[in-house]
């Protein structure tokens, strides 16, 4: 019983996915059992995923273009934590689509969105460069295609380009370096394409990993290549944005560890430090971005920046363990990568799912106009608080369990001795800049959930919120369940991924990992909740105990009746932060006071205040002004003269033969 | 293990408002008042306990649970950290990283509740504690990953074994650097001047009591009062790591070797004795700086904070030097 579960499972999978697709096209009243055959393709997933973690791998062969471009697909044990966090949130996505007005707008989502989830799945099985390329592309182009929808407003529009151009800046890296790989491997699976990277010169190495980690990174989104992460994700349906920030981001993950620790294999220490210091960046400037922003849905993709900053601080881990060739270290960096994969993936779609409620309820993802809404949407509110003390890294919760791994591998990295001493300094300083971006992704969590739902509502919409459906609830709630559940078990999750990597290594006959980790610290989650809950209980039952009745009153606002207008917003919650980031985050305020004619009395008073994006500013708009004056002046070779091109076609044919010459 | 626990929960928890009644007390006395008895804070608590609870009708049920929740969080923490012994009373179910998640929690709860009764003070006090505490964590983890990286470890157990087998050595440069990183961030965990002032009664400067501000009756007393186990615990990590002298060792059995049980009675007197020292000095210094230092305005905290996180990353670097 080896290897028939997984293929039958796969195929039972994709032809869920196919027929979902097939069913969406009769039309609109067919979206919901669409829907529900994409949760089942999901179910399959997930049991793939499953099956891929305990068994032997399998290959699959689908067919061969042209001699060499062939498509086949091996699902090993490295493709199983990203293929359950593909099923379970491809799950609950697909169920709160069903109850969401949002959930299929039309006959191009209904295609587009299995053909996301296929290729998502397709992506973790790849075994060749040309399946890897295809499933890459398959999925950039089924996702814009779900960010753009229907009817795109101008905002999406915008946001769509800037997706597709970066994204397709990541696909060209990718292609350029398994061209170079596949080119000294004369073949371009991933086997032989692993023995060649060995044997080529240094400098080559350089080249690809560079290549690789642009690719990658961008779609990961880490800062400085993540300017399309916060335009995107908010853009697309909220279930879309919880697969796109949960799932489709770990791609550039898996591709980091499938390519360029599994084939490509470890090089000099600078690789390392290069993860390290972008992941780092990454944790920081994404929390700090996610505290200041007002935007629900734009804060959980700065958010989702920021995890995924953190995870390649584990990647990084494990890249200087496979290069100073401790076992140990590199089991322990990637197993913790993969933990705050799965961990994030979970209440990332979490949190995506509730946004998405709340703003099917109020009409706004603007925090400043939000409030009060527990008492309409308890729900919902109890759903958004467990991904809330997720995302927050406290414990006994399930984004704790994942930042304590990379914590750990970070220390074991900075207190190993045969790592080198500014290595070691890279990896502590990396431990002050992770405990920073916790420390501000807390505050941003506490705003949003504050402002959201705590207090009294700031806009009429607001104050008229009704709770959400039930399908779009138990979406929720499953992935609460998984979000509760990764946090307890912790210690099962991670001896689970230190096997993985090790089986993963085995498998691939990588030169890395094959030692369990060896954890610096303790951390019993069941321990420390069980605590916990008996202090709660026994605080709970004391205070109970001969209290005199509760009384409500309005609260005091120094005499006057209590209005919204009294809160604090989101925006004067984070000022502090601004004020103290001001370096990086430049805020900009305008406030203009117009008089009553005649009079000393302002009638009207209005006040904006923005941050700047310094990584747009100083990077991408002088690039965009750079390239379109470059486009200016290479404008001047097209002169609409048939003649000329055909000179043109000319000189670059000679220019070829010349240089190409044998 | 039982023994521990028993004993360093019931006399943290008895123990712990006397410890700002003495601050208190320090500072009124430096400033020429009488003041009120070091007792006051108990009394306090008692008042509070027996009055009805009062809140906003703006309120969820969030402001009746957070009260519960900040208090076992921080009672959790009072058995996670090595205080009476070199042993936690829980060492081996949480390293120093969940005490400082553990903090994380309750701040996280305390600012939600600071949301919940829809006032600007509420609001005010958050966000500054937010933004303050954010600016905290890397100092603080830093120092004690420097702490962390030289042990090989970290457990505060194993930290505080090797400190004290260490003996003075263990003081070295960058761990002193550490330690006065730490010691500054340790003034702003627990509230004191100049980064926030724990007596303030003007709501425009508080940060910590303005989260409080909507709180009453028991749930004052509970809030309160984890504030004052809160004290106890950052110091406790303090002394577990850089100070751990006279905390109790286990005691080794002879002829079992390397096998160590339970410290011995008497080493646990002196370790409770030893543990009251250190609180009261640590106490004597907080009630110093309240009574010689203005509260700093928050727009130049950075600065103060930056300096920590400085300190601990030039321990960083240093620690290198050690000798491994």
């Amino acid at each position: 019983m080896n290897g028939p579960g997984m293929d039958v499972s796969l195929t039972v999978a994709l032809g869920f996915l196919a027929l979902s697709a097939a069913v969406s096209l009769l039309g609109p009243r067919a979206g919901k059992t669409a829907l529900a055959l994409a949760a089942l393709g999901s179910v399959a997933l997930a049991v793939v995923g499953g099956l891929a973690a305990f068994k032997e791998p399998v290959a699959l062969h689908f067919g061969t273009i042209l001699g060499s471009l062939s498509v086949d697909l091996r699902y090993d044990a490295l493709a199983a934590p990203f293929l359950i966090a593909l099923g379970v949130v491809g799950t609950a996505a697909s169920i709160y689509a069903m109850g969401h007005h949002d959930g299929m707008r039309s006959r191009l989502d209904g295609v587009a969105y299995p053909a996301f989830l296929a290729s998502l799945g397709l992506l973790f099985g790849a075994d060749t460069a040309f399946a890897f390329l295809l499933a890459w592309e398959a999925m950039a182009l089924s996702s814009a295609a779900l960010v753009f929808g229907p009817r795109p407003g101008p905002t999406t529009v915008r946001a769509g380009y800037v997706y597709l151009a970066l994204t397709h800046l990541a696909a060209a890296c990718l292609v350029a370096a398994f061209a170079l790989l596949g080119g000294a491997a004369g073949h371009a699976d991933f086997a032989a394409m692993r023995e060649a990277a060995q044997a080529l010169d240094p400098a080559a190495r350089d080249v690809v990993f560079l290549l690789l980690l642009v690719g990658f990174a961008t779609k990961a989104g880490i800062v400085p290549l993540h300017i399309w992460l916060p335009r995107a994700h908010p853009e697309a349906p909220s279930h879309v944005s919880a697969l796109m920030s949960g799932v489709m981001v770990k791609a550039g993950i898996f591709g980091v560890l499938r390519v360029v620790i599994g084939i490509l294999g470890p090089g000099p220490a600078w690789w390392a430090l290069a993860v390290i210091v972008l992941g780092a960046g990454s944790a920081v400037l994404g929390a700090l971005y996610a505290l200041v922003e007002r935007d629900l849905k734009r804060l959980l993709a700065f958010s989702t920046i920021e995890n995924v900053g953190i995870i390649f601080l584990g990647l990084g881990v494990g890249l200087l363990g496979a290069t100073v060739n401790a076992p140990a270290l590199t089991t322990l960096g990637l197993a913790a990568a993969l933990v705050h994969t799965l961990n994030h993936a979970a209440f990332k779609g979490l949190l995506f799912l509730a946004a998405g409620s709340i703003q099917s309820a109020t009409g706004t993802r603007d925090l400043d106009k939000l409030g009060g809404l527990v008492r309409a949407m308890p729900g919902t509110a109890l759903l958004f608080g467990v991904g809330a003390v997720a995302l927050a890294g406290v414990p006994p919760f399930s984004g704790f369990a994942g930042e304590w791994l990379i914590f750990q591998s970070l220390l074991t990295a900075g207190a190993a001795t045969a790592v080198d001493p500014v290595i070691r300094i890279a990896c502590l300083l990396a431990v002050g800049a992770l405990a920073l971006s916790v420390g501000l992704a807390l505050g941003a969590i506490v705003k949003a959930s504050g402002s959201a739902f705590l207090a009294l509502p700031r806009s009429p919409r607001a104050g008229a919120a009704l709770e959400v459906g039930r399908l779009e609830r138990a979406a929720a709630a499953l992935l609460a369940f998984v979000t509760l559940g990764a946090g307890l078990f912790a210690g099962p999750i991670r001896a689970l991924a230190g096997a993985i990597v090790e089986a993963s290594s085995r498998s691939t006959g990588a030169t890395l990992g094959g030692s369990a980790p060896v954890l610096l610290g303790s951390y019993e989650p069941i321990v420390v909740a069980s605590l916990l809950a008996l202090i709660v209980v026994a605080a709970w039952a004391i205070g109970r105990w001969r209290a005199a009745p509760v009384r409500r009153a309005p609260t005091w606002a120094c005499g006057i009746a209590p209005t919204a207008a009294h809160e604090y917003t989101a925006t004067s919650f984070d000022k502090p932060a601004r004020l103290f980031f001001e370096p990086i985050l430049r805020p900009v305020r305008a406030r203009r006071v117009e008089f009553e004619p005649g009079t000393p009395f302002p009638h009207r008073v209005t006040y904006r205040s923005n941050v700047d994006h310094l990584v747009e500013s100083r990077l991408y708009v002088p690039l965009h002004r750079a390239s379109i004056a470059f486009a200016q002046v290479a404008r001047r070779l097209q002169q609409g003269t048939l003649q000329l091109y055909v000179a043109y076609t000319v000189v670059a044919l000679v220019i070829l033969l010349v240089a190409a010459r044998p | 293990m039982i023994a521990l626990l028993l004993l360093q929960g019931s006399l943290v928890l008895a123990g712990a408002p006397l410890f700002a009644g003495v601050a208190r007390r320090l500072k009124s006395r430096l400033q020429y008042r009488h003041g009120p008895s070091v007792w006051q804070p108990y009394r306090d608590l008692w008042k509070w306990w027996s009055k009805q609870a009062v809140e906003s009708d703006a309120s969820s049920p969030l402001t009746a649970a957070a009260p519960v929740l900040v208090l076992a969080t921080m009672v959790a923490a009072v058995l996670m950290v090595p205080l009476v012994a070199v042993d936690s009373p829980l060492s081996g179910a949480a390293d120093l990283l969940v005490i400082v998640g553990l903090l994380a929690l309750a701040r996280m709860v305390l600012v939600l509740l600071a949301f919940d009764a829809g006032s600007a003070f509420g609001g005010m006090g958050g966000s500054r504690e937010v933004a303050i505490s954010a600016l905290v964590e890397p100092g603080l983890v830093l120092a004690l990953s420097v702490a962390a990286a030289a042990a090989g470890s970290t457990d505060l157990s194993v930290i505080s074994a090797r400190g004290q087998a260490l003996g003075p050595a263990l003081l070295s440069a960058p761990m002193l650097l550490a330690a006065a990183a730490f010691a500054i961030v340790a003034v702003a965990e627990t509230g004191h001047a100049p980064i926030d002032n724990p007596d303030t009664h003007l709501e425009l400067t508080m940060i910590h009591e303005g989260m409080l501000l909507e709180a009453s009756g028991r749930r004052l007393a509970m809030l309160t009062y984890a504030g004052h186990l809160k004290f106890v615990v950052v110091v406790s990590i303090f002394m577990a790591v850089f100070l751990p002298f006279g905390a109790a060792a286990p005691a080794a059995v002879p002829g079992l070797d390397g096998a160590a049980i339970d410290p011995t009675p008497l080493a646990l007197l002196i370790g409770v004795a030893v543990a009251a020292v250190k609180l009261t000095v640590a106490t004597l210094a907080f009630g110093l700086l309240d009574a010689g230092l203005a509260k700093m305005r928050i727009l130049v905290l950075p600065s103060l904070l930056g300096l920590a996180t400085l300190l601990a990353v030039t321990a960083v670097a240093a620690s290198l030097w050690l000798p491994s």
